[in-house]
């Protein structure tokens, strides 16, 4: 399974499913993380973790873990 | 009666800075129960029978967090006249998100689109005319940090409360929903105001614990909406919390599309990219935040501690030189006080009570204040600069470990200097959750006792939600709003930590002064501390402290004046009252002090912060709890080293033995336990008075 945390930095990916439940995923949703959204990969913050991603319009950091639980294709 | 608005936004969308150009200075804070968050409620400025209320950050009415729990409730309890969304203007689509669901809830609704300035220099365009067609309600464009359209937007509020037009959202979803709405409406809704029916159906549909409990429904026709749900789940092959929520960003896209026009010409590296190069930097990002950490640290204790002197002086003393002049000598206010009433020819008591009980206490706590105000300015000034927000990403990786927001560490930073001050700038951290965790990290717990406690808080403080940040662009901070927001915390600082600090001042006063001397109860300005009432009160706990080998009445006293200053330890066990102790017993004291010795001011501190006098205590007492095993606990083992079990009081040993190896069990099992959070977000809204 290629989730985002799979996709290097300056690359897109469509995300599939989210391996995810309860709050985690219904605050992804929110922020508009959702079957069939695209997303940039564009770079890790100063210490690693979380990273920066871009999707809608604007850019959001998430954190590797949480990235983990979001495949892709 | 007036018109009730609800502010309501997505963090960093600007609604603090919207509600004060709103309101001016016609504001007022209250609490929501149970939580360290404030609410503030305001009049408008320019029509002042409306009411404002600022809601907490939130980003759906699907609460995932207790943020988001406390506004939905607030929303469909109080039912606000109606409800101004502020929205970010330069991260449009994410924002529409929660304004689609507060259309669904059928109340007036006006959106203003925030950041208009940042929005103009991008070179993007709004159209909002055709914004308001769309989304079938009012919408305006303001510049709140520049207070730019503030006249229009209590206009259109006060138009929209008073309108009676009926709000339907404009928003369809598909087909197979709709009927599913239509049919659940029919099942279980038929009583609920029509306004309503939309958003309650819609709850039943995301199969919602909290409405579907409140809609009180049969258990029958629980199943036959459940068919309704799986059945459109079935033909659009996603869950129903999805199938919403891909379908309402479906429709923003729609809108935002004809809408909104982005600037694609290439434009010159804005300053936030360009600053971001170095803050965010992977060598840079570090040193520059210990730079700028450093400053606030020096220029808040210096210039604290300094100022603090002069009050002490100036209170205090018998006098001081005004500029430090020679020959311009002005008496201290307490010097002024004693030789006023000296003059009068008062009783003893009186000058005792004015200047060693009353201005004793004020300068304790207008000691604190020139550093919390400093601390407050500065801190505030990096908040709304965009900053803070930097800080949280770059230690996220740190703080994570333990449930807390990487600005947690500037909590941490400024407890270094003084643990007070520490716990007082938990206050830059928003959410509810993550604030409780570093007020108790940051309080004066020492570290070993901390660790149990965050676990069991953890488990206790409702679920995480993923941690999902944006970075907002920096700007010059408004120096007016700067100190709105350190007025406001200074004011919970001295309502909230001065009054305990205050009254606990005024108790040690008349406790040590009142006393029996030669068997007579009676004043004494000089009061023998033995003689006192509060030695006598402090010495008959000494058998809660027999266990811990110390159960001797001075040592007792000792213990509690450790409350009100360390030195005062010191002053009441001599050495020889330390020699009188078992050496084993000794050590015990030491332990149970340096583990168990939360100062006054730490403990008013702590209040302010959690803004909760229950969750207060329970840190209070969790400490001392901590600090009596652990004492239990050596001495127990201790004694049986020394003897003890062959002596007299065998059987309480051989008891007290058990009992700390019960105890010491339990907190390894609280420390090694896997971090776990709970699964449950608990609030009960506290049940009001209807009007």
């Amino acid at each position: 399974m290629k989730t985002l945390k799979d996709v290097k930095a300056g690359e897109t990916a469509v995300i599939k499913e989210l391996h995810t439940d309860g709050a985690v995923r219904y605050r992804m949703m929110d922020m508009g993380i959702n079957k069939g959204t695209e997303v940039l990969v564009k770079g890790t913050s100063p210490l690693g973790d979380p990273v920066e991603i871009s999707l809608k319009g604007y850019d959001i950091f998430l954190r590797r873990s949480d990235m983990k639980k979001i495949e892709v294709e | 009666m007036g018109i009730k608005i609800a502010l309501v936004g997505n963090g960093g969308s600007g609604k603090s800075t919207l509600f004060n150009a709103l309101t001016g200075s016609n504001q007022s804070l209250k609490k929501w129960h149970d939580v360290t968050l404030d609410r503030k409620i305001g009049r408008l400025k320019r029509h002042k029978s409306a009411r404002i209320v600022e809601l907490p950050d939130i980003y759906s009415l699907s609460p995932n967090t207790m943020e988001e729990v406390i506004a939905r409730e607030y929303l469909i309890d109080e039912e606000p006249d109606v409800i101004l969304n502020v929205v970010d203007g330069t991260n449009l689509e994410k924002s529409l998100y929660l304004t689609t669901q507060l259309l669904e809830l059928g109340m007036p609704v006006v959106v203003a689109v925030n950041m208009k300035d940042i929005v103009e220099k991008n070179g993007d365009q709004i159209n909002i005319k055709e914004l308001s067609r769309k989304l079938g309600c009012y919408v305006t464009e303001v510049c709140a940090v520049k207070r730019k359209g503030i006249a229009d937007t209590t206009d259109m509020l006060i138009e929209a409360a008073q309108s009676t037009r009926r709000v339907l959202p404009q928003h369809h979803f598909s087909v197979e929903v709709e009927r599913a709405l239509t049919e659940i409406s029919l099942l279980a809704l038929k009583t609920v105001n029509p306004n309503r029916k939309k958003f309650y159906a819609l709850k039943l549909f995301e199969r919602d614990k909290k409405i579907t409990k409140k809609a009180d429904i049969t258990e029958r026709t629980k199943d036959l909406i459940d068919k309704e749900v799986k059945r459109a789940e079935e033909k659009l092959g996603l869950d129903a919390v999805s199938i919403l929520n891909k379908e309402r960003y479906e429709y923003i896209s729609s809108v935002v599309r004809t809408c909104y026009k982005k600037n694609e010409e290439k434009k010159k590296t804005s300053f936030t990219e360009k600053a971001d190069k170095i803050a965010l930097n992977r060598w840079a990002a570090i040193p520059v935040f210990l730079f700028i950490m450093f400053l606030i640290y020096a220029v808040t204790f210096t210039a604290g501690i300094f100022l603090k002197n002069f009050i002490d002086t100036v209170i205090m003393s018998d006098s001081w030189n005004f500029l430090g002049m020679e020959d311009m000598t002005v008496p201290g206010i307490a010097q002024f006080f004693r030789s006023w009433f000296s003059d009068m020819g008062s009783p003893a008591w009186l000058p005792s009570l004015v200047v060693d009980g009353g201005l004793k206490s004020i300068s304790v706590v207008l000691g604190f204040l020139p550093t919390v105000i400093i601390m407050y300015i500065l801190l505030g000034y990096v908040e709304s600069s965009g900053y803070l927000k930097r800080i949280a990403v770059i230690f996220d990786v740190i703080f994570k470990k333990a449930g807390m927001s990487g600005v947690a560490v500037i909590p941490f930073i400024m407890g270094a200097g003084d643990n007070i001050m520490g716990t007082l700038s938990c206050d830059l951290i928003k959410s509810d959750r993550d604030k409780k965790m570093s007020v108790i990290t940051s309080s004066f717990m020492p570290d070993v006792a901390k660790l149990p406690f965050i676990s069991m808080m953890a488990a206790a403080s409702g679920n995480p939600v993923p941690f999902a940040l944006e970075l907002p662009d920096y700007r010059k901070p408004r120096w007016k709003d700067v100190f709105m927001t350190a007025r406001e915390r200074c004011g919970g600082f001295f309502k909230k930590a001065g009054l305990i600090i205050f009254l606990s001042s005024m108790a040690l006063w008349a406790g040590s002064k009142f006393g029996i001397t030669d068997g007579t109860f009676g004043f004494n300005a000089d009061m023998q501390f033995s003689e006192s009432i509060l030695y006598q009160i402090f010495e008959s706990f000494s058998v809660v402290f027999a266990p811990l080998g110390f159960g001797v009445p001075k040592a007792s006293a000792a213990v509690f004046m450790g409350i009100f200053g360390k030195e005062n330890i010191a002053l009441i066990m001599t050495e020889s009252d330390f020699k009188a102790l078992a050496p084993l017993g000794a050590f015990c004291f030491m332990v149970f002090n340096l583990l168990c010795m939360p100062s006054i001011s730490a403990i008013g501190a702590v209040r302010k912060e959690m803004n909760n006098m229950k969750w207060t205590l329970l840190t209070f007492a969790y400490q001392c709890g901590f600090a009596y095993a652990v004492s239990l606990a050596i001495y127990q083992f201790g004694s049986v080293f020394t003897g003890a079990l062959q002596g007299e009081n065998a059987v309480y040993h051989i008891i007290g033995v058990i009992i700390s190896f019960g105890l010491l069990f339990f907190m390894g099992l609280m420390i090694f336990m896997p971090y776990k959070d709970s699964k449950t977000l608990i609030y009960t809204f506290p049940k009001k008075k209807r009007k």
